[in-house]
């Protein structure tokens, strides 16, 4: 079974030192690549010093197109599960292994939530943990699945969604993709996990953009409902 | 309408379609997109020649005067152009995305046949 990280990252010059020695040296066991998203500092450069694979995309595309060109090439390499990973070192990599056993008992996307069981202990402000459990809500009274961390990004995803994903444009990977992947009969499952602080950098997601993202994804996860099933879009 | 709005009309709707029709000889794959503006500007052309067209419209829609039918009528052709005009930026976004995509699998062997 090859399983393979795809570590979206934009202007992260300071917490790929962090990580990348880390997978390399405990979890060798996991290929990685990194999709350099246009980053405007030296990003590029400090994962090739480490000698990481890395795909430079030359324009910032947003998370759900930078990860395409991951997808394509996991699917050429014959990779099995891909692992939506963060590079801002928030996600910890000790937790993989249990999202692909999860993804193994027959779940097509596996996502790592912070809020499943209520053991997890996740620092975050008023207006995130308020705008989370209302797309939660949404997404239960759209579909009735009950999705606890919906913006989570740490997800294992199976090669059939991969192919899926690789091929549609738009798709910007976040709570409306659960609703649209759900409608479509993929099935969806979640694993508790515990989450960090980021380790370095600043998060490019302003309080202003945070309200911009929430106004976007509700309107999103409402139309997601009417819109042409997954499988049927080319 | 005044003789002053009407000239004023005449002149713009014919300068645009000379425009227009200027554009189309500089080059040849343009027609395609020019044929809905070209509709538009022998519209504007027919009803700033006769007016009366836009009288009965405005009387037929209850519009007040013709002017406003004329803002009316303009301002429906400007969001039908700006619809028009996202459809094809998001293609070509889409389109751009890809190639930036295809770049970096292609940079990515390049730098992997480099090191071996």
């Amino acid at each position: 079974m090859k399983i393979l990280l795809l570590i979206p990252a934009f202007n992260e010059e300071e917490s790929l030192p962090l990580i990348i020695p880390t997978l390399k040296e405990k979890y060798s066991q996991f290929d990685f690549i990194i999709l350099n998203d246009g980053s405007k500092d030296r990003t590029l450069e400090v994962a090739r010093n480490l000698e990481a694979n890395v795909l430079d995309l030359c324009i910032n595309q947003g998370l759900g197109a930078a990860l395409q060109p991951g997808f394509k090439y996991g699917l050429e390499n014959d990779y099995d599960y891909f692992v939506q990973f963060d590079s801002d070192g928030q996600h910890l990599p000790e937790y993989i292994q249990l999202l692909i056993d999860k993804a193994q008992e027959g779940n097509d996307i596996v996502i790592g939530s912070r809020f499943l069981d209520g053991t997890g202990t996740y620092n975050q402000t008023i207006l995130r943990g308020f705008g989370g459990k209302w797309l939660s809500t949404l997404i239960r009274f759209t579909t009735g699945k009950k999705i606890t961390d919906p913006t989570s990004g740490m997800r294992v995803y199976n090669k059939k969604i991969a192919r899926k994903l690789m091929m549609l444009d738009n798709m910007p990977l976040e709570s409306d993709f659960l609703v649209m992947a759900h409608k479509s009969g993929y099935k969806i499952s979640e694993v508790q996990v515990t989450m960090q602080e980021r380790v370095a950098g600043e998060t490019y997601f302003s309080p202003l953009k945070a309200v911009k993202f929430m106004f976007v994804q509700t309107i999103s996860i409402i139309i997601s409902v009417f819109r042409k099933d997954l499988k049927e879009r080319k | 309408m005044t003789h002053n709005l009407q000239l004023l009309l005449i002149i713009g709707s014919v300068g645009y379609f000379s425009f227009l029709m200027w554009k189309l000889t500089q080059s040849k794959d343009h027609v395609n997109d020019m044929i809905f503006p070209m509709i538009v500007s022998l519209f504007l052309i027919v009803v700033s020649i006769f007016p009366k067209i836009l009288l009965q419209l405005s009387a037929f829609f209850g519009v007040q005067s013709e002017v406003n039918m004329i803002f009316i009528i303009t301002i429906a052709i400007l969001y039908f152009f700006v619809i028009n005009l996202q459809a094809k930026i998001v293609k070509k976004q889409n389109q751009i995305k890809k190639l930036a995509q295809e770049l970096a699998l292609v940079k990515y062997e390049i730098m992997k046949n480099k090191n071996e």
